[in-house]
């Protein structure tokens, strides 16, 4: 562990950065809603299309909303949001990415054809029609993208606990009869956690992206909630004379996203896994 | 023996020091050796001893993480770590070749055998063409024992036993005609009937060719049978050189007495007090004689008296300084360890 | 007469087969082996890789089934696959692995190493279990300080050390030991070596020791047994085994140690002879190839015969021992 850090100390520049942009938006995410200096959803709180000042520093939207507050509790929802979908995704897809690894009989070759086949499916396309068909909650929102990206998850972590259950220290539990729960918890999960945590952080950054999207496809957040997809999907028609109402979503989603990308390289590097730049998404 | 004709290379006062940490570490300290043309030297101690890092600095090769601190290492009359990478590269792999521990990790995995001998030829000018590469690593499988030579070179690493592998990282070492093999512990991972088939190829190829090799490893039984002389080497330090058969016949460390009890044997049972007792502990040695914690001889002087290899007897050397009493046999344990309490 | 601890008793073992996507050919791996161990013994097993050592390891520990035979522990018929044996027969047969590095989980500490086996056997916790930990450290001669240490942090001496002593903390009968030593530098090898010789003598176990090296073997074993590709060449104490008639196969071993002696035989020693080609027949003597003494013919096609040399020592080759014994010189002295 202490390798660890002494290896993030030495990290380029650029991961500092993107580490301390991250900081910047858990911090909001956590605290925003206390300070933030308006209610998101409050009509008029100033005059419909002001422009940046000090009163609103992002200006207001259409409604006389002012952009900055919305973008402050945004930040709380959209993140809220990724982690639920990619907290999920790695809950089950690590889980089953062991068990299956250890197993390696039948169950694990069917299973994997299956993950092999649903995998050719365009996650974007299918999530549209769920979502048109089942409605769109954020609850089965959030299980529809947890169950994409738990496919990729459970490839990932399988072949990396492919490695581990041929080590001799899992046949030594198999020899003293523990069980398959008992091996995949205490002796291969731990090995493997490190892949677990770069996981979790890759997919939340897909999340912010791919959550947005359906928002901003109008398969997410309901107005009026401060979703930042929706958010930019709502501003669109304005873009041209309140371009602030736009961009000051788009650019928290891009720091955003690409701060969790860069911090998520940086973990992959501290904890000796090498890019996750080459890896696939 | 320094009065002979000019060694094929000659280590001087050799220190190399590793990062490690955020701060620099001494693995080697001070190494002295040459190597003369034709001849074999062994290199022996134990995992951290520093003797893999010694030979690896016989191809000015800087282990990224390490630095070598001072020495020269003087090759065919030139300073290889006063040279640069172009001309080292060129060296390498032709006048001084390497065989490693491993050897299904220095074979390409994905490409046969064969062509990657053809491109080490090609690469340092040895082949002009493909036909000629072909032919001539023909040649090489043949000499090194591999049967059927044409069938081999179509073959992937892994379609190869580990013997088999062996000979091949041996056959591309060797395809430059090197002045000097340098390896290390190219038998350990193999079979001891697989190693003894290995050790009788060397000696063939040595007696055909006439390189110089180092040869270095943990055991020394494997060094008896192939080596002319041998230095033996524990925390970074030499503690000992002599020819085989006197080294053998007359081990003056008390080191080299360990090693040499340590040995697996047929003849007769190990005898439990020469032991090597504790382990090589790197940051806790003493400023004195390194060896002192675990030596069965030592006098509460050891531990402050730093030891240095000294002329024991042209052209053995010792770095204790009572080699003479234990040898005979004036110091012995019981004395010692009854001095130490 | 005393009783086998464990009997292997001709056993057949074919590895390959097929799953439900993918088909391997079937290949024998070892023929007709049977051996016994006895209470408080050690029992090796030599040869080199691929000769099916490892293979027999597995099958008593349960890791594999043979295809033909049977295991016996204390008795009672143990052939089947680990997850069908009782807990009192995981405790009582351990596996020590060659590689210390590979059979130590590297994400925990010492004391949840040899805790675990301490909980799933004996049900112990807390301070009771702490202070079994610090025991079992003391018996491999390693500081208590040492369990609160992650694997990396040891050497490899002492990692297979902490490995010894998380088999002994099942209480076994029987420890199976794979190669334990060979991938340890000799100096440690040595120690190792002398630790289980006073664990055996302290705690009454038996082991089956695998190994390459005639010579790691030769002042711990009770018995051997030779074995060159999935069958079994001979098996005496070690003074049988050490003395001619050898073996050809055994032989070969013998002048393949490298003795710290500079006129050792191992280079004045021939390589085998031309190998052929032509592998011999499933039935026949599988060392025919190699073997400096073959009668063609006969050897490549024809099982090895059983020849009893005395109450222990038995030989299985075609030439007679007599004959062996006027070809052969003494290797070791």
């Amino acid at each position: 562990m202490r390798r660890s850090w002494e290896t993030i100390r030495d990290l380029p520049a650029p991961y500092l950065l993107a580490t301390a942009v991250l900081a910047i938006h858990l911090l909001v995410a956590l605290t925003g809603p206390l300070w933030a200096p308006f209610d998101p959803v409050k009509l008029s709180a100033g005059p419909p299309f002001t422009s940046p000042s000090p009163d609103h520093l992002f200006g207001t939207d259409n409604f006389g909303r002012d952009v900055f507050s919305r973008v402050v509790h945004g930040e709380r929802v959209v993140l809220l949001l990724a982690f639920s979908a990619s907290g999920l995704a790695v809950l089950v897809g690590a889980s089953l990415g062991v068990i299956l690894a250890y197993l390696r009989n039948w169950v694990d070759e069917s299973a994997m054809r299956v993950v092999d086949l649903l995998l050719t499916i365009p996650p974007l396309i299918l999530s549209l029609l769920l979502l048109s068909a089942l409605g769109s909650g954020y609850v089965i929102m959030i299980s529809t993208v947890a169950f994409f990206f738990a496919l990729r998850v459970l490839t990932v972590i399988r072949a990396a606990a492919l490695n581990v259950v041929t080590e001799d220290f899992v046949t030594a539990a198999r020899l003293r009869g523990e069980s398959a729960w008992s091996v995949a918890r205490r002796e291969v999960l731990p090995n493997v956690m490190s892949t677990v945590l770069v996981e979790f952080s890759l997919r939340t950054g897909y999340a912010v992206l791919f959550i947005g999207g359906l928002s901003f496809l109008g398969f997410g957040a309901a107005p009026p909630t401060p979703e930042w997809g929706l958010m930019i999907s709502e501003a669109r028609p304005y873009v041209t004379n309140a371009p602030w109402i736009v961009l000051a979503p788009s650019l928290a989603l891009a720091s955003l996203v690409v701060s969790l990308s860069l911090f998520t390289e940086a973990i992959s590097e501290a904890l000796g896994l090498g890019s996750s730049r080459v890896r696939d998404v | 023996m320094t009065n002979s004709p000019s060694p094929v290379v000659a280590v001087t006062n050799l220190s190399v020091d590793y990062h490690e940490r955020r701060r620099w570490v001494n693995v080697v300290k001070n190494v002295s050796f040459w190597i003369e043309p034709g001849e074999t030297l062994g290199l022996a101690g134990e995992s951290g001893s520093g003797k893999t890092t010694t030979a690896y600095s016989l191809f000015a090769y800087r282990r990224p993480g390490s630095r070598i601190q001072s020495g020269t290492v003087e090759f065919e009359g030139e300073d290889l770590l006063a040279l640069d990478e172009g001309r080292l590269r060129r060296l390498r792999g032709s006048r001084i070749s390497m065989v490693p521990q491993n050897p299904s990790s220095s074979l390409t995995p994905s490409m046969r055998v064969g062509h990657q001998v053809v491109e080490v030829l090609e690469a340092h000018g040895v082949a002009s063409n493909k036909r000629e590469g072909e032919t001539r690593t023909f040649e090489l499988f043949d000499e090194v024992g591999l049967p059927q030579p044409r069938a081999m070179f179509q073959r992937y690493p892994h379609q190869l036993s580990g013997g088999q592998q062996q000979r091949v990282v041996i056959a591309l070492a060797l395809a430059c005609r090197p002045t000097l093999l340098v390896l290390d512990e190219p038998t350990t991972a193999l079979d001891v009937t697989t190693q003894a088939r290995i050790l009788r190829l060397l000696a063939r190829l040595r007696e055909e060719h006439g390189m110089a090799m180092l040869y270095v490893t943990h055991n020394l039984g494997v060094l008896a049978q192939i080596c002319d002389r041998v230095a033996v080497m524990y925390a970074g330090e030499l503690v000992e050189t002599a020819p085989t058969a006197e080294l053998f016949a007359h081990p003056r460390h008390p080191y080299t007495r360990g090693l040499i009890a340590a040995v697996p044997r047929l003849k007769e049972p190990p005898g439990a007090e020469v032991q090597l007792r504790g382990l090589l502990r790197r940051d806790e040695l003493p400023p004195g004689c390194r060896f002192a914690p675990r030596c069965d001889f030592a006098d509460p002087k050891c531990f402050t008296l730093p030891q240095k290899l000294t002329p024991a007897g042209d052209p053995y050397a010792v770095a204790c300084w009572l080699w003479e009493d234990i040898a005979s046999g004036r110091r012995t344990v019981a004395e010692s360890s009854a001095g130490a309490a | 007469m005393t009783e086998a601890l464990l009997e292997v008793d001709n056993i057949d073992i074919t590895y390959g087969g097929r799953s439900l996507f993918r088909r391997r050919p079937a290949l024998p791996t070892v023929q007709g082996a049977s051996l016994s161990v006895r209470r408080s013994e050690t029992v090796a097993l030599v040869g080199e890789s691929g000769s099916g050592k490892t293979t027999i390891a597995r099958v008593v520990a349960g890791l594999h089934r043979p295809s033909r035979g049977h295991v016996r522990f204390e008795g009672v018929d143990i052939t089947n696959l680990v997850g069908d044996r009782s807990r009192s027969l995981h405790r009582q047969i351990q596996y020590v692995f060659q590689n210390p590095d590979a059979s130590l989980n590297p994400r925990r500490r010492v004391s949840q190493i040899l805790g675990r086996p301490l909980e799933h056997f004996f049900e112990m916790r807390g301070a009771d279990r702490a202070r079994r930990v610090e025991e079992l450290l003391a018996a491999v001669h390693l500081p208590p300080g040492y369990a609160s240490r992650f694997p990396t942090q040891l050497s490899g001496g002492e990692r297979q050390r902490v490995a010894i002593a998380r088999a002994l903390a099942a209480k076994p009968k029987l420890i199976v030991c794979d190669e334990v030593v060979s991938a340890l530098d000799v100096s440690v090898q040595a120690n190792i070596l002398t630790l289980l010789a006073e664990v055996q003598a302290s705690e009454g176990i038996a082991y089956l020791f695998i190994t390459h090296d005639l010579a790691v073997v030769r002042w711990i074993a009770h018995h051997v047994y030779v074995l060159y590709l999935g069958r079994i060449l001979e098996g005496g104490t070690p003074a049988e085994i050490f003395a001619p008639p050898y073996q050809p196969y055994t032989a070969m071993l013998l002048e393949s140690v490298p003795e710290p002696d500079p006129s050792g035989p191992l280079l004045r020693a021939e390589d085998p002879t031309t190998e052929s080609s032509v592998p011999p027949q499933p039935e026949g003597c599988p060392f025919t190839p190699r073997c400096p003494h073959r009668l063609d013919q006969i050897c490549e096609r024809e099982p090895p015969p059983h020849q009893r040399l005395g109450d222990t020592h038995e030989i299985w080759c075609q030439i007679p021992a007599g004959e062996l014994a006027r070809r052969q010189s003494v290797v070791v002295s």
